[in-house]
């Protein structure tokens, strides 16, 4: 593949979108206007056809699973190869066995899995909140102080509690928050400039030594 | 001409270009900054060497899916400036890496700087199908079973990380396995602190980028982005300080 296919092209195109986004947002232009939703359109397009070689990726690695008879789960492999085809068929022509696998099988796997994440949050607890220093114990005890703020039982015990996890979340909470909101604004904001200009090339797949 | 409350703005970001323009040419005509060393990027090199030592490889993962036009992309790219830093690693220590991708843009960019760095090596025929990995969006359920499948030693989580950085940093525990995670997320940071040995809070995943490839545009970005910070800092209090005395013509040219 040329430089110019490469790196070049690539970088160049991404400029004139960048700078289309630029203007659209700071002047209004009407043909610019189009000119940019048609671009957002175009992301959902791109975005369609990476999901192609992600699914090829898919069928490949559950192919090598059950050649390698890789430990673990390698018997789905070949249920994945066979049922995803039938599926995608299935999804294409809105056949009804498709809903029906999706809400009997998906569905519940999916929530099944996000709920786990409740006693995951507990184990994790558990494990790190422990009183190890000075700084450990303020973390541990404004946890408390805040979890007792949220809870019925909290103000009944006392109704100090409420106040005082107001104080901690709104103050010190907020505070931090803001800040955080603020850096990850300069964050993103320094790699839009990056790539607008056409130092940054992680976009490209391209190793940091062949840039600049 | 310009839209109506976009004038401060417009000028911040004239002046962020022109200040990254000046910091890049200044430091590639040699100006050095001095960057403070990140303990999660300088654990890297050892998490590595422990991973040849047990036999096992390391796990790279940018997280949640991010839309490529979504703000959260960044924190992606950032994730991939590091993987590019930990695969040559990998490579030259003699370690599998195995990497997990659930963005469907992304995947083929992380495919890319993989191969790449194996096929810069020489050593391409180690590169298979299995190195990176399409999770696709049930992401968490993919990420967790892979933790176990290949019984990884180091965990990296970098990028754009949301409330299954419980789940997957509990099972990266379980295994044994250390953790290295990053996020700008504010809301997920605190789980990454209480499941991860090493962790980059905030912009620090982003300067961290710069401090791996020590490239002058990834310094200059760094440079310019602690001068803006103090400029925010400086106005900030100065906003807060006039409008306490009545005064309030600073924060009206900030909102035009």
């Amino acid at each position: 593949m040329s430089e110019f296919s490469r790196v070049k092209g690539p970088i160049a195109v991404g400029f004139v979108c960048a700078m289309l986004v630029f203007i659209n947002y700071f002047v209004k232009v009407p043909a610019i206007s189009t000119s940019v939703s048609i671009l957002r359109n175009n992301t959902i397009l791109i975005s369609a056809f990476a999901m192609i070689l992600g699914a090829v990726n898919l069928i490949q690695v559950n192919y090598r699973y059950y050649t390698t008879k890789r430990s673990g789960l390698w018997m789905f492999g070949p249920l994945y190869i066979v049922l995803f085809p039938v599926l995608a068929y299935a999804g294409l022509m809105r056949l009804p066995v498709y809903t029906y696998f999706y809400n009997n099988i998906a569905l519940p796997i999916s929530v099944a899995i996000s709920a786990f994440i409740g006693f995951f949050i507990a184990q994790g607890m558990y494990r790190t909140l422990r009183v190890k220093n000075y700084e450990s114990f303020l973390i541990i005890a404004s946890t408390f102080l805040v979890m007792l703020r949220k809870v019925p039982i909290g103000g009944v015990i006392w109704s100090g509690f409420v106040p005082i996890g107001n104080w901690l979340l709104m103050v010190f909470g907020v505070g931090g928050v803001r800040a955080l909101i603020i850096v990850f604004g300069f964050g993103v904001i320094s790699i839009g400039i990056r790539t607008v200009l056409g130092y940054e090339r992680t976009q490209l797949g391209i190793l940091d030594e062949e840039g600049d | 001409m310009l839209k109506e409350g976009t004038l401060a703005t417009f000028f911040t970001l004239i002046a962020l270009m022109v200040t990254y323009i000046y910091f890049v040419s200044r430091v590639r005509k040699g100006f050095v900054p001095e960057l403070r060393p990140f303990a999660a990027i300088e654990a890297l090199e050892e998490q590595v060497g422990r991973a040849v030592e047990m036999g096992r490889p390391v796990h790279f993962t940018t997280g949640a899916s991010a839309a490529v036009t979504h703000a959260r992309f960044s924190a992606v790219l950032s994730g991939l400036k590091i993987l590019s830093y930990l695969v040559e690693l990998c490579v030259k220590k003699g370690a599998d890496i195995i990497v997990s991708e659930a963005s469907a843009t992304v995947f083929p960019i992380a495919q890319e700087i993989v191969r790449s760095a194996y096929q810069r090596l020489g050593i391409l025929e180690k590169f298979t199908t299995e190195t990176v990995q399409y999770v696709g969006g049930q992401y968490k359920g993919r990420i967790v079973g892979n933790l176990e499948r290949y019984n990884v030693a180091t965990n990296i989580y970098v990028g754009s990380i949301g409330a299954t950085a419980w789940m997957i940093g509990e099972v990266a525990a379980r295994i044994g396995a250390t953790q290295i995670a990053g996020t700008p997320n504010d809301s997920n940071m605190v789980v990454l602190i209480a499941t991860s040995d090493y962790t980059l809070l905030g912009d620090e995943q982003y300067a961290a980028g710069a401090t791996l490839s020590g490239k002058p545009s990834d310094l200059a970005s760094v440079l310019t982005f602690d001068y803006f910070k103090l400029l925010t800092i400086a106005l900030m209090l100065l906003v807060f300080i006039s409008t306490m005395f009545g005064n309030s013509w600073i924060a009206n040219i900030l909102r035009l």
